[in-house]
């Protein structure tokens, strides 16, 4: 059963459509990803859901039961805020505290549930603390204590890793995704990271200009994307435009594509294509695009090098990487497997 | 190592320069309170006396004066910060309509010359019978210390990431109880910041304490002007020497609750 519906949601700030008709599930213990570029209205989302934005139209069931009119605090929702929002005049103790004392827990209840909490995050020995004598990963973990020790129904986090330097937030995806499916608490994520989308969630909306444009597990999203958008946001791309010259066929490297409205996009996953010389033989199998081309610059990038190549008969630039080491100016050609690249006219 | 040993001079002799400059005219007047005799140009008084010390002390009339004083700048500080607190929220926490227009309305007293404004409020406070007791003067007080207490502590709220709220209300809590158990915690450094300013702004006021105090209530700095004016140069030294300790106090507080993003969010 659903936790959290949100049915026909819209938002608009003057002429800026913040959330444009946007409908969401969440099922129990599951971990739904937002994503988007700034602007496309995720965050809207997720404060619409706290309750911190008045809706224009649309409604939000939780466990079933409709809270679009309920007052923040009257919404079970724990929020994990961006910058985490530590309180500086209470220790790490008062502030976990904080929720079950408004809850009117008693005394031994509040100690009990807030060393668990704690305990769970591995912060027991910093309960004396106070928020500016902590590091930043620190104060993250007090925040997401914070958030769980009130068993909310549905757990919002705004870009919980944002604020963390890239090694530590490697790490912390993988406890992040733990912690959610030990705690089975419904869970929305909010980022603009879709590698870490991918990595954590069950399933990713994609969002732009206010609107969803395809909710799939991460594998669906990134297979089968519905659109250039969300083709383009995902993963490492390159694209390609072609404008058709007349009516014919247009052809791109082996494949002829059957000319529609607009501008041929094709968008390569370059994480996923093979460079290789030339002269080499390669037996292609059905749907695999093949292109030709040149080498123009390359970068070394440790494990591998990022290519800058000219295709022929194509003005774009491609950018892909290869561990295989080639000269400027050699001849070569790009191996895309069938599944790896996507054609949209628009 | 030679041009060490100049910097170190230099610094030495800037130090006590600075020194000369903010302490220099604070020795006058301690000198003055014990000066029996002092006749120009003589560098220091011919004969000391602890006389005036003596008698500003066994005259009820100074410390009465203190006393007043005090009291007055104590409930002027309790009416000028109560009022200020929930006016200060609304502007630090809401889009009012005219925010800027009000904000430098309650400038209005302290923007023109003191004189003209306290002798009009005098005379208006005269017809109310509000003249010759201390509350006509707290209530001048108030009125005027109000911008400071209002812009100061505005800009403490607005200093106040509103995130700090919105959790505690995310969290269940009402906004009754999101200001009593969070922002107003927080704010405590800048309200007593305001406070302090506040009670010393009174302490020192002569104009208004001067017109609608009269001629019943005399607080020090009235006192200690009609003193000087009466050649009686010692006891307003004394007096003078006595109402520097509030300011000591201030300066020792100020440096321990004043940070500098409470002024720098001022009027922002």
């Amino acid at each position: 059963m659903a936790v959290l519906q949100a049915q026909g949601l819209y938002k608009s700030y003057g002429q800026v459509k913040a959330l444009d008709d946007v409908n969401i599930e969440i099922e129990d213990s599951e971990l739904l990803a937002v994503i988007g570029p700034s602007g496309s209205g995720k965050t809207t989302l997720l404060r619409s859901i706290a309750g911190f934005v008045q809706l224009d139209s649309g409604k939000i069931f939780i466990k079933s039961k409709d809270i679009t009119d309920l007052p923040p605090e009257k919404r079970n929702v724990a929020m994990f805020f961006q910058n985490y929002a530590l309180w500086p005049h209470m220790t790490v103790f008062e502030n976990v505290a904080y929720g079950l004392k408004i809850r009117r827990y008693d005394k031994k209840a509040i100690r009990e549930k807030v060393e668990w909490a704690l305990d769970f995050l591995d912060i027991k020995s910093l309960a004396e603390r106070k928020p500016n004598q902590l590091s930043g990963g620190q104060q993250q973990r007090v925040a997401l204590a914070r958030a769980i020790v009130v068993q909310p129904d549905v757990l919002l986090l705004d870009e919980p890793l944002s604020n963390l330097d890239a090694k530590i937030r490697m790490r912390i995806r993988f406890e992040l995704k733990a912690l959610q499916k030990k705690l089975q608490i419904a869970t929305l994520y909010v980022t603009h990271d879709q590698e870490e989308a991918l990595s954590i969630a069950d399933r990713i909306a994609v969002m732009h200009n206010g609107k969803v444009l395809q909710i799939g597990t991460p594998q669906q999203v990134y297979k089968e994307p519905v659109n250039l958008f969300v083709a383009d946001f995902i993963g490492v791309n390159s694209i390609v435009r072609i404008k058709p010259l007349d009516k014919d066929i247009v052809k791109v490297g082996n494949l002829e594509f059957q000319p529609q409205q607009g501008v041929l996009h094709l968008v390569i996953r370059a994480e996923e294509a093979r460079v290789l010389p030339a002269k080499e033989h390669v037996t292609l199998k059905e749907g695999d695009l093949k292109l030709e081309g040149i080498i123009m610059g390359k970068l070394y990038l440790g494990s591998k090098h990022r290519y800058e190549i000219k295709i022929h008969g194509i003005e774009e630039i491609l950018f892909i990487n290869s561990e295989e080491a080639f000269k400027i100016n050699e001849q070569i050609q790009i191996i895309i497997p069938k599944d790896s690249f996507f054609v949209y006219w628009q | 190592m030679k041009f060490s040993i100049l910097r170190m001079t230099l610094k030495v002799v800037f130090i006590i320069f600075m020194l000369l400059v903010m302490i220099g005219p604070l020795v006058g007047i301690v000198i003055w309170s014990f000066a029996r005799v002092w006749y120009w140009p003589s560098p220091l008084p011919q004969e000391f006396t602890l006389r005036y010390w003596i008698e500003v002390f066994k005259q009820g009339r100074v410390l009465n004066s203190l006393v007043l004083s005090v009291t007055i700048a104590l409930l002027t500080v309790a009416f000028s910060t109560l009022l200020a607190i929930p006016a200060a929220y609304g502007f630090a926490r809401y889009r009012l309509p005219f925010e800027r227009i009000l904000l430098l309305l309650f400038l209005m007293p302290q923007a023109f010359p003191q004189l003209p404004v306290f002798i009009n409020l005098a005379s208006i406070f005269g017809r109310m019978g509000l003249r010759g007791n201390i509350w006509g003067i707290v209530l001048a007080h108030t009125m005027a210390s109000l911008v400071f207490s209002l812009w100061i502590i505005t800009a403490t709220f607005k200093s106040i990431p509103v995130e700090l709220e919105q959790v505690a209300q995310n969290l269940g809590a009402s906004r009754f109880k999101v200001f009593w158990t969070i922002t107003f915690p927080i704010a405590i450094p800048g309200i007593i910041a305001g406070a302090i300013y506040v009670f010393l702004w009174s302490m020192g006021e002569f104009t208004a304490a001067f017109f609608i105090g009269a001629p019943f209530i005399q607080t020090a700095p009235v006192l200690m002007y009609t003193s000087s004016m009466g050649y009686n140069l010692q006891i307003a030294s004394v007096i003078a020497i006595i109402l520097i300790i509030p300011s000591l106090i201030f300066m020792i507080l100020i440096e321990r609750f004043l940070k500098a993003e409470y002024i720098a969010s001022l009027g922002g």
